[in-house]
């Protein structure tokens, strides 16, 4: 449990070092030049659409009761704005669903 | 707020002075603190999926420190594996957490006035709530900017924490395999998806990027079409967002 590959904390490292750099990035850069309108919309569409790459593909794999999980979650996020509460909604819902009409 | 990019001169009155001093250090940290109990959650959940995909405690919590960003942490958790693909792990993360060159620059006003070893120092703590407490603070007039490193230090701590936490305890959780936990493997991205929503104009950039991640996996390996796909839904996303301003 305590151990950690070299090449892992080198993997790691990298992240945090990318990572930051995005952090000052925008302040040391950007301050001298605006980004364009489409610059701007695109780096605030890609969260959304990286999380919709990485779900998307699964949810359709998982079917009708993989949607209604899906909405669940969706709908708990926007409601309460808590993480953990969106998760076990969605959870329970297709565990629910999968149990009681099992394919 | 007047615009007042630059950095300060002998002519600035003095109330254009930002200092960085230990009550806004605290201010910021009292302000964060209901927002942190909701990240040191999210950490608990990433420390147990981190478990789950493989990773020991001390690669969880390191990864915690020195990346402090918790929806590219899933999305690395993700994609861990043994030989650590780590070109596709710096990918990624670089994709998801480009925002922050956009909040970075919004908080120039506060930035751009006080040292710059301050300034470097306190971006490194700047998650999406940090930056999101600060903004306004900064907007109302807010001279001291010490309350953004007040609450990035604290929100750290109880990022940390979670991550540590949700790693040991995580372990202990049952797996419910026969459950459907393949669900729980996309449900912290559809929360995320939740969170980052502005508006039913988000849609169509979302459906592009879940379309082509599945026609792009059909013949491309690793994460290749995971980038693809969110590249050109991205891009589909900005286009309709920079009509919809004209």
């Amino acid at each position: 449990m305590f151990g950690a590959s070299t090449e892992a904390l080198i993997a790691i490292a990298l992240m945090g070092a990318v990572t930051y750099a995005t952090r000052v990035a925008g302040f040391l850069l950007l301050r001298r030049m605006r980004p364009t309108p489409f610059v701007a919309a695109w780096l605030r569409q890609l969260p959304g659409t990286v999380f919709a790459a990485l779900s998307l593909p699964t949810v359709i794999e998982l079917g009708p009761f993989g949607w209604i999980a899906a909405a669940m979650t969706l709908i708990i996020q926007r409601w309460t704005g808590q993480f953990l509460a969106a998760l076990v909604a969605g959870f329970a819902t297709y565990a629910a669903a999968i149990t009681l009409w099992p394919s | 707020m007047k615009s007042a990019v630059h950095d300060a001169g002998p002519d600035d009155r003095p109330d254009d002075r930002i200092i960085v001093s230990s009550a806004g250090i605290a201010k910021g940290a009292l302000r964060i603190f209901p927002i942190g109990l909701g990240a040191f959650m999210f950490a608990l959940v990433y420390g147990l999926l981190a478990g789950q995909r493989g990773l020991s405690l001390t690669e969880t919590v390191v990864m915690s420190a020195s990346v402090f960003a918790g929806a590219s942490q899933m999305v690395a958790v993700r994609e861990w594996a043994s030989p650590v693909p780590v070109g596709a792990l710096v990918a990624a993360v670089l994709t998801v957490n480009i925002r922050h060159v956009l909040m970075g620059a919004v908080l120039t006003p506060w930035l751009g006035r006080i040292p710059r070893w301050k300034a470097m120092l306190s971006l490194f703590f700047m998650a999406d709530e940090v930056w999101g407490v600060s903004v306004p603070e900064m907007n109302k007039g807010g001279r001291d900017a010490g309350f953004f490193l007040g609450a990035g230090v604290t929100l750290y701590l109880m990022w940390l924490t979670g991550s540590a936490l949700g790693r040991i305890f995580g372990a202990l959780v049952p797996d419910p395999a026969q459950y459907g936990a393949i669900f729980l493997t996309v449900a912290p991205f559809i929360a995320l998806l939740g969170a980052v929503w502005r508006g039913w104009g988000d849609i169509p950039g979302w459906i592009v990027s879940g379309a082509m991640t599945v026609v792009l996996g059909s013949f491309l390996p690793g994460t290749w079409p995971i980038l693809l796909g969110a590249l050109s839904g991205s891009l589909v996303g900005a286009w309709i967002d920079v009509r919809r301003q004209h």
